[in-house]
Protein backbone atom coordinates (compact mmCIF):
# COMPACT_ATOMS: atom_id res chain seq x y z
CA UNK A 1 0.00 0.00 0.00
CA UNK A 2 1.33 3.37 -1.01
CA UNK A 3 0.17 6.51 0.76
CA UNK A 4 -0.01 9.66 -1.35
CA UNK A 5 2.57 12.34 -0.51
CA UNK A 6 -0.03 14.97 0.35
CA UNK A 7 -1.60 12.73 2.99
CA UNK A 8 1.76 12.37 4.71
CA UNK A 9 2.29 16.12 4.25
CA UNK A 10 -1.01 16.84 6.03
CA UNK A 11 0.06 14.82 9.08
CA UNK A 12 3.53 16.41 9.13
CA UNK A 13 2.03 19.90 8.89
CA UNK A 14 -0.54 19.23 11.62
CA UNK A 15 2.09 17.78 13.96
CA UNK A 16 4.29 20.81 13.28
CA UNK A 17 1.32 23.07 14.05
CA UNK A 18 0.60 21.37 17.36
CA UNK A 19 4.23 21.23 18.51
CA UNK A 20 5.20 24.76 17.44
CA UNK A 21 1.80 26.19 18.37
CA UNK A 22 2.12 24.95 21.95
CA UNK A 23 5.84 25.15 22.64
CA UNK A 24 6.89 28.55 21.29
CA UNK A 25 6.78 30.88 24.31
CA UNK A 26 4.83 34.10 24.64
CA UNK A 27 6.75 37.36 24.74
CA UNK A 28 6.98 39.10 28.12
CA UNK A 29 4.15 41.56 28.73
CA UNK A 30 2.43 43.71 31.32
CA UNK A 31 -0.65 41.95 32.65
CA UNK A 32 -2.14 44.69 34.84
CA UNK A 33 -1.34 47.69 36.99
CA UNK A 34 -2.97 49.52 39.90
CA UNK A 35 -4.17 52.12 40.72
CA UNK A 36 -5.88 52.95 37.43
CA UNK A 37 -6.84 56.56 38.16
CA UNK A 38 -4.97 59.56 39.54
CA UNK A 39 -4.97 63.35 39.44
CA UNK A 40 -2.54 65.77 37.84
CA UNK A 41 0.26 67.01 40.07
CA UNK A 42 0.14 63.97 42.34
CA UNK A 43 2.83 61.52 43.28
CA UNK A 44 1.63 58.05 42.39
CA UNK A 45 3.05 54.58 43.08
CA UNK A 46 1.93 52.05 40.50
CA UNK A 47 2.08 48.32 41.23
CA UNK A 48 2.68 46.42 37.99
CA UNK A 49 2.12 42.71 37.29
CA UNK A 50 4.11 41.11 34.49
CA UNK A 51 3.69 37.95 32.48
CA UNK A 52 6.80 35.90 31.51
CA UNK A 53 8.94 38.84 32.66
CA UNK A 54 12.35 38.67 34.40
CA UNK A 55 12.27 41.89 36.38
CA UNK A 56 14.46 40.70 39.27
CA UNK A 57 17.38 40.06 36.93
CA UNK A 58 19.30 43.17 35.99
CA UNK A 59 16.81 45.30 37.92
CA UNK A 60 19.02 48.40 37.80
CA UNK A 61 18.71 48.50 34.02
CA UNK A 62 14.90 48.68 34.22
CA UNK A 63 13.33 51.84 32.86
CA UNK A 64 9.68 52.89 32.83
CA UNK A 65 7.60 55.75 31.44
CA UNK A 66 4.04 56.96 31.30
CA UNK A 67 3.21 58.38 27.90
CA UNK A 68 0.34 60.20 26.23
CA UNK A 69 -1.08 59.48 22.81
CA UNK A 70 1.02 62.31 21.36
CA UNK A 71 4.22 60.66 22.69
CA UNK A 72 4.82 63.13 25.51
CA UNK A 73 6.17 61.22 28.49
CA UNK A 74 7.41 61.29 32.05
CA UNK A 75 9.99 58.86 33.43
CA UNK A 76 9.56 56.78 36.60
CA UNK A 77 11.53 58.38 39.41
CA UNK A 78 11.93 55.24 41.45
CA UNK A 79 11.74 51.62 40.25
CA UNK A 80 11.59 48.74 42.70
CA UNK A 81 11.39 45.18 41.42
CA UNK A 82 9.80 42.92 44.04
CA UNK A 83 10.02 39.73 42.00
CA UNK A 84 10.29 38.58 38.39
CA UNK A 85 6.67 39.58 37.80
CA UNK A 86 6.09 42.38 40.32
CA UNK A 87 7.23 45.95 40.06
CA UNK A 88 6.53 49.18 41.96
CA UNK A 89 6.95 52.40 39.98
CA UNK A 90 6.88 55.90 41.43
CA UNK A 91 5.83 58.76 39.17
CA UNK A 92 5.50 62.47 39.82
CA UNK A 93 2.65 63.61 37.57
CA UNK A 94 2.95 67.13 36.10
CA UNK A 95 0.41 69.68 37.34
CA UNK A 96 -0.92 70.33 33.83
CA UNK A 97 -2.07 67.80 31.28
CA UNK A 98 -0.78 68.25 27.70
CA UNK A 99 -2.85 70.77 25.76
CA UNK A 100 -4.62 71.72 29.04
CA UNK A 101 -6.95 68.75 28.64
CA UNK A 102 -9.36 67.93 31.49
CA UNK A 103 -8.39 64.27 31.50
CA UNK A 104 -6.15 61.89 29.60
CA UNK A 105 -5.30 58.23 29.41
CA UNK A 106 -1.64 57.27 29.89
CA UNK A 107 0.15 54.25 28.46
CA UNK A 108 2.70 52.44 30.62
CA UNK A 109 5.99 51.45 28.97
CA UNK A 110 8.56 49.26 30.75
CA UNK A 111 11.92 48.49 29.16
CA UNK A 112 14.18 45.64 30.30
CA UNK A 113 17.51 44.52 28.76
CA UNK A 114 16.47 40.88 28.21
CA UNK A 115 12.66 41.17 28.03
CA UNK A 116 12.62 44.15 25.70
CA UNK A 117 9.93 46.83 25.88
CA UNK A 118 6.46 45.95 27.22
CA UNK A 119 3.44 48.19 26.86
CA UNK A 120 0.16 48.45 28.76
CA UNK A 121 -2.25 50.81 26.94
CA UNK A 122 -4.57 52.99 29.05
CA UNK A 123 -2.80 52.01 32.28
CA UNK A 124 -3.61 55.22 34.17
CA UNK A 125 -6.44 57.74 33.72
CA UNK A 126 -5.39 61.17 34.91
CA UNK A 127 -7.75 64.09 35.51
CA UNK A 128 -6.94 67.66 36.47
CA UNK A 129 -7.46 68.39 40.15
CA UNK A 130 -9.03 71.47 41.69
CA UNK A 131 -6.28 71.58 44.32
CA UNK A 132 -3.88 72.85 41.63
CA UNK A 133 -0.87 71.06 43.09
CA UNK A 134 2.55 72.35 42.18
CA UNK A 135 4.79 69.81 40.57
CA UNK A 136 8.40 69.91 39.49
CA UNK A 137 7.75 67.39 36.72
CA UNK A 138 6.92 68.35 33.13
CA UNK A 139 5.97 66.47 29.96
CA UNK A 140 8.90 65.78 27.69
CA UNK A 141 9.11 64.47 24.19
CA UNK A 142 11.79 62.09 22.92
CA UNK A 143 12.75 60.65 26.30
CA UNK A 144 11.70 57.08 25.44
CA UNK A 145 14.89 56.15 23.59
CA UNK A 146 17.20 53.16 23.11
CA UNK A 147 14.52 50.55 23.75
CA UNK A 148 15.95 47.02 23.93
CA UNK A 149 14.05 45.55 21.00
CA UNK A 150 14.73 41.83 20.84
CA UNK A 151 14.39 39.48 17.92
CA UNK A 152 13.02 36.54 19.88
CA UNK A 153 11.26 33.47 18.49
CA UNK A 154 8.09 34.09 20.46
CA UNK A 155 4.44 34.91 19.94
CA UNK A 156 3.22 38.41 20.82
CA UNK A 157 1.67 39.05 24.24
CA UNK A 158 -1.78 40.62 24.04
CA UNK A 159 -3.85 41.65 27.02
CA UNK A 160 -7.08 39.69 27.66
CA UNK A 161 -6.32 36.92 25.14
CA UNK A 162 -2.87 36.00 26.54
CA UNK A 163 -1.99 32.34 25.78
CA UNK A 164 -5.17 31.87 23.75
CA UNK A 165 -3.42 33.72 20.91
CA UNK A 166 -2.33 30.15 20.07
CA UNK A 167 -5.92 29.44 19.05
CA UNK A 168 -5.01 31.26 15.85
CA UNK A 169 -3.45 27.94 14.74
CA UNK A 170 -6.35 25.70 15.80
CA UNK A 171 -9.53 27.75 15.33
CA UNK A 172 -8.86 30.15 12.44
CA UNK A 173 -7.44 27.57 9.94
CA UNK A 174 -10.66 25.55 10.31
CA UNK A 175 -12.48 28.41 8.56
CA UNK A 176 -9.79 28.89 5.91
CA UNK A 177 -9.75 25.14 5.17
CA UNK A 178 -13.55 25.08 5.15
CA UNK A 179 -13.58 27.82 2.55
CA UNK A 180 -10.97 26.05 0.39
CA UNK A 181 -12.89 22.74 0.60
CA UNK A 182 -16.14 24.48 -0.39
CA UNK A 183 -14.36 26.10 -3.35
CA UNK A 184 -13.17 22.65 -4.46
CA UNK A 185 -16.68 21.22 -4.02
CA UNK A 186 -18.05 24.05 -6.17
CA UNK A 187 -15.58 23.20 -8.90
CA UNK A 188 -16.76 19.55 -8.78
CA UNK A 189 -20.37 20.76 -8.90
CA UNK A 190 -19.64 22.74 -12.07
CA UNK A 191 -17.92 19.74 -13.62
CA UNK A 192 -20.95 17.60 -12.82
CA UNK A 193 -23.39 20.08 -14.36
CA UNK A 194 -21.24 20.27 -17.52
CA UNK A 195 -20.40 16.59 -18.01
CA UNK A 196 -23.04 14.74 -15.95
CA UNK A 197 -20.74 12.18 -14.30
CA UNK A 198 -22.56 11.24 -11.06
CA UNK A 199 -19.29 10.27 -9.31
CA UNK A 200 -18.02 13.84 -9.69
CA UNK A 201 -21.11 15.08 -7.91
CA UNK A 202 -20.50 12.44 -5.25
CA UNK A 203 -17.02 13.92 -4.74
CA UNK A 204 -18.57 17.39 -4.33
CA UNK A 205 -20.95 16.02 -1.68
CA UNK A 206 -18.24 14.40 0.43
CA UNK A 207 -15.99 17.45 0.18
CA UNK A 208 -18.88 19.62 1.36
CA UNK A 209 -19.49 17.18 4.22
CA UNK A 210 -15.95 17.73 5.55
CA UNK A 211 -16.30 21.50 5.07
CA UNK A 212 -19.48 21.29 7.18
CA UNK A 213 -17.62 19.31 9.86
CA UNK A 214 -14.91 22.00 9.93
CA UNK A 215 -17.59 24.68 10.13
CA UNK A 216 -19.22 23.09 13.17
CA UNK A 217 -15.83 22.62 14.83
CA UNK A 218 -15.07 26.27 14.04
CA UNK A 219 -18.29 27.37 15.75
CA UNK A 220 -17.66 25.23 18.85
CA UNK A 221 -13.97 26.17 19.23
CA UNK A 222 -14.94 29.80 18.66
CA UNK A 223 -17.53 29.54 21.46
CA UNK A 224 -14.90 28.24 23.90
CA UNK A 225 -12.53 31.05 22.92
CA UNK A 226 -15.34 33.62 23.19
CA UNK A 227 -16.27 32.43 26.67
CA UNK A 228 -12.84 33.27 28.04
CA UNK A 229 -12.15 36.46 26.11
CA UNK A 230 -15.54 38.02 25.38
CA UNK A 231 -17.20 36.65 28.54
CA UNK A 232 -19.91 34.52 26.93
CA UNK A 233 -20.14 31.36 24.84
CA UNK A 234 -22.70 32.90 22.51
CA UNK A 235 -23.38 36.62 22.36
CA UNK A 236 -25.12 36.91 18.94
CA UNK A 237 -22.08 38.82 17.75
CA UNK A 238 -22.44 39.55 14.02
CA UNK A 239 -19.55 37.24 13.16
CA UNK A 240 -21.00 34.38 15.21
CA UNK A 241 -24.49 34.88 13.80
CA UNK A 242 -23.36 35.07 10.16
CA UNK A 243 -21.08 32.02 10.58
CA UNK A 244 -24.03 30.07 11.97
CA UNK A 245 -26.14 31.11 8.96
CA UNK A 246 -23.39 29.96 6.57
CA UNK A 247 -23.20 26.59 8.34
CA UNK A 248 -26.99 26.16 8.34
CA UNK A 249 -27.07 26.66 4.56
CA UNK A 250 -24.93 23.57 4.19
CA UNK A 251 -26.96 21.65 6.77
CA UNK A 252 -29.86 22.30 4.36
CA UNK A 253 -27.65 20.97 1.53
CA UNK A 254 -27.28 17.65 3.38
CA UNK A 255 -31.01 17.52 4.16
CA UNK A 256 -31.86 18.00 0.46
CA UNK A 257 -29.76 14.94 -0.33
CA UNK A 258 -31.92 12.75 1.88
CA UNK A 259 -35.26 14.17 0.77
CA UNK A 260 -35.27 13.73 -3.05
CA UNK A 261 -35.70 10.04 -3.99
CA UNK A 262 -34.84 10.30 -7.71
CA UNK A 263 -31.06 10.11 -8.09
CA UNK A 264 -30.58 12.40 -11.09
CA UNK A 265 -32.97 15.05 -9.78
CA UNK A 266 -31.28 14.92 -6.39
CA UNK A 267 -27.78 15.31 -7.80
CA UNK A 268 -28.72 18.18 -10.10
CA UNK A 269 -30.64 20.02 -7.38
CA UNK A 270 -27.80 19.46 -4.89
CA UNK A 271 -25.15 20.69 -7.33
CA UNK A 272 -27.03 23.89 -8.19
CA UNK A 273 -27.90 24.57 -4.55
CA UNK A 274 -24.26 23.95 -3.53
CA UNK A 275 -22.98 26.51 -6.05
CA UNK A 276 -25.42 29.19 -4.89
CA UNK A 277 -24.71 28.43 -1.22
CA UNK A 278 -20.97 28.78 -1.85
CA UNK A 279 -21.50 32.17 -3.47
CA UNK A 280 -23.22 33.30 -0.25
CA UNK A 281 -20.39 32.14 2.06
CA UNK A 282 -18.01 34.99 1.24
CA UNK A 283 -20.51 37.78 1.97
CA UNK A 284 -21.68 36.06 5.15
CA UNK A 285 -18.23 35.42 6.61
CA UNK A 286 -16.18 38.32 5.28
CA UNK A 287 -18.41 41.18 4.08
CA UNK A 288 -21.41 41.53 6.40
CA UNK A 289 -19.41 41.21 9.68
CA UNK A 290 -17.20 44.11 8.59
CA UNK A 291 -20.17 46.42 8.18
CA UNK A 292 -21.19 46.25 11.82
CA UNK A 293 -19.36 46.59 15.14
CA UNK A 294 -18.10 43.23 16.33
CA UNK A 295 -15.86 41.78 19.02
CA UNK A 296 -14.19 39.49 16.47
CA UNK A 297 -10.90 40.60 14.86
CA UNK A 298 -11.25 41.45 11.21
CA UNK A 299 -14.46 43.41 11.75
CA UNK A 300 -15.40 47.04 11.48
CA UNK A 301 -13.24 47.39 8.38
CA UNK A 302 -9.88 46.07 9.56
CA UNK A 303 -8.62 42.75 8.24
CA UNK A 304 -7.47 40.28 10.90
CA UNK A 305 -4.14 39.86 9.15
CA UNK A 306 -2.88 43.26 10.23
CA UNK A 307 0.21 43.62 12.40
CA UNK A 308 -2.00 44.04 15.48
CA UNK A 309 -3.26 40.50 15.20
CA UNK A 310 -0.30 38.65 13.78
CA UNK A 311 3.46 38.90 13.36
CA UNK A 312 5.95 36.97 11.26
CA UNK A 313 6.59 34.35 13.96
CA UNK A 314 2.88 33.59 14.02
CA UNK A 315 2.70 33.40 10.24
CA UNK A 316 5.35 30.66 10.34
CA UNK A 317 2.83 28.47 12.15
CA UNK A 318 -0.43 29.89 10.80
CA UNK A 319 0.07 29.28 7.06
CA UNK A 320 1.33 25.67 7.45
CA UNK A 321 -1.66 25.08 9.75
CA UNK A 322 -4.09 26.15 7.00
CA UNK A 323 -2.46 23.83 4.44
CA UNK A 324 -2.36 20.99 6.99
CA UNK A 325 -6.05 21.31 7.87
CA UNK A 326 -6.98 21.54 4.19
CA UNK A 327 -5.00 18.49 3.09
CA UNK A 328 -6.25 16.47 6.05
CA UNK A 329 -9.82 17.45 5.19
CA UNK A 330 -9.17 16.35 1.63
CA UNK A 331 -8.02 12.98 2.93
CA UNK A 332 -11.16 12.52 5.05
CA UNK A 333 -13.33 13.57 2.09
CA UNK A 334 -11.55 11.10 -0.17
CA UNK A 335 -12.07 8.20 2.28
CA UNK A 336 -15.73 9.11 2.60
CA UNK A 337 -16.11 9.31 -1.21
CA UNK A 338 -14.34 6.00 -1.82
CA UNK A 339 -16.69 4.24 0.62
CA UNK A 340 -19.68 5.56 -1.30
CA UNK A 341 -18.09 4.58 -4.60
CA UNK A 342 -17.50 0.98 -3.44
CA UNK A 343 -21.11 0.78 -2.29
CA UNK A 344 -22.33 2.25 -5.60
CA UNK A 345 -20.30 -0.24 -7.67
CA UNK A 346 -21.46 -3.13 -5.52
CA UNK A 347 -25.11 -2.17 -5.94
CA UNK A 348 -24.61 -1.85 -9.74
CA UNK A 349 -23.16 -5.38 -9.92
CA UNK A 350 -26.17 -6.75 -8.09
CA UNK B 1 -12.92 29.25 35.49
CA UNK B 2 -11.06 32.10 37.20
CA UNK B 3 -8.17 29.71 37.84
CA UNK B 4 -7.86 29.19 34.07
CA UNK B 5 -7.68 32.93 33.57
CA UNK B 6 -4.94 33.23 36.19
CA UNK B 7 -2.53 30.83 34.50
CA UNK B 8 -2.69 32.59 31.15
CA UNK B 9 -5.59 30.49 29.80
CA UNK B 10 -3.40 27.87 28.13
CA UNK B 11 -6.11 25.25 28.81
CA UNK B 12 -8.48 27.15 26.53
CA UNK B 13 -6.11 26.21 23.70
CA UNK B 14 -6.00 22.60 24.93
CA UNK B 15 -9.82 22.52 24.98
CA UNK B 16 -9.91 23.88 21.42
CA UNK B 17 -7.53 21.18 20.19
CA UNK B 18 -9.49 18.45 22.02
CA UNK B 19 -12.73 19.61 20.35
CA UNK B 20 -11.10 19.45 16.91
CA UNK B 21 -9.76 15.94 17.58
CA UNK B 22 -13.15 14.77 18.91
CA UNK B 23 -14.79 16.09 15.74
CA UNK B 24 -12.37 14.14 13.57
CA UNK B 25 -12.89 11.00 15.69
CA UNK B 26 -16.66 11.42 15.33
CA UNK B 27 -16.24 11.47 11.55
CA UNK B 28 -14.05 8.35 11.64
CA UNK B 29 -16.77 6.56 13.65
CA UNK B 30 -19.29 7.63 10.97
CA UNK B 31 -17.00 6.16 8.27
CA UNK B 32 -16.61 2.96 10.32
CA UNK B 33 -20.37 2.50 10.55
CA UNK B 34 -20.86 3.04 6.81
CA UNK B 35 -18.09 0.54 6.06
CA UNK B 36 -19.68 -2.03 8.40
CA UNK B 37 -23.01 -1.71 6.61
CA UNK B 38 -21.35 -2.23 3.23
CA UNK B 39 -19.50 -5.30 4.55
CA UNK B 40 -22.77 -6.73 5.88
CA UNK B 41 -24.42 -6.16 2.50
CA UNK B 42 -21.64 -8.04 0.75
CA UNK B 43 -21.86 -10.99 3.18
CA UNK B 44 -25.59 -11.48 2.68
CA UNK B 45 -25.37 -11.48 -1.09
Amino acid sequence: MKIAWWKIASIVLLLYTIVAGFLVPLRPGIESSSPVTSAAGQRVIIDVNGYNTHWSENATALRAWLKTESDLAIPAQRIESKSDVELALEFQLPSQLPGDAASTSLTLVVDHPTDGPSVLPRALDVSTSDANLQSSSTWKSDIITDLNFKKAFAFPYRNIIKETIRNTYFHVPLWMAMYALLALATWYNFQYLRRGDPMVEEKAYHTTLIALLYGFLGIFTGMIWAHFTWGRFWSWDIKQTMSLMAILMFVAYVFIRYSIPDENARRRFNAVYGIFAFVMVFPLLYVVPRMAPSLHPGSGGNPAFSSDDMDNTMRMVFYPAIIGYFLFGLWLAQLSFRLSKVKHEFLLKK
Amino acid sequence: MDYLREIGMIYVVVATLVIVLLGIVAFIIYLERRLSSIENNMKHE
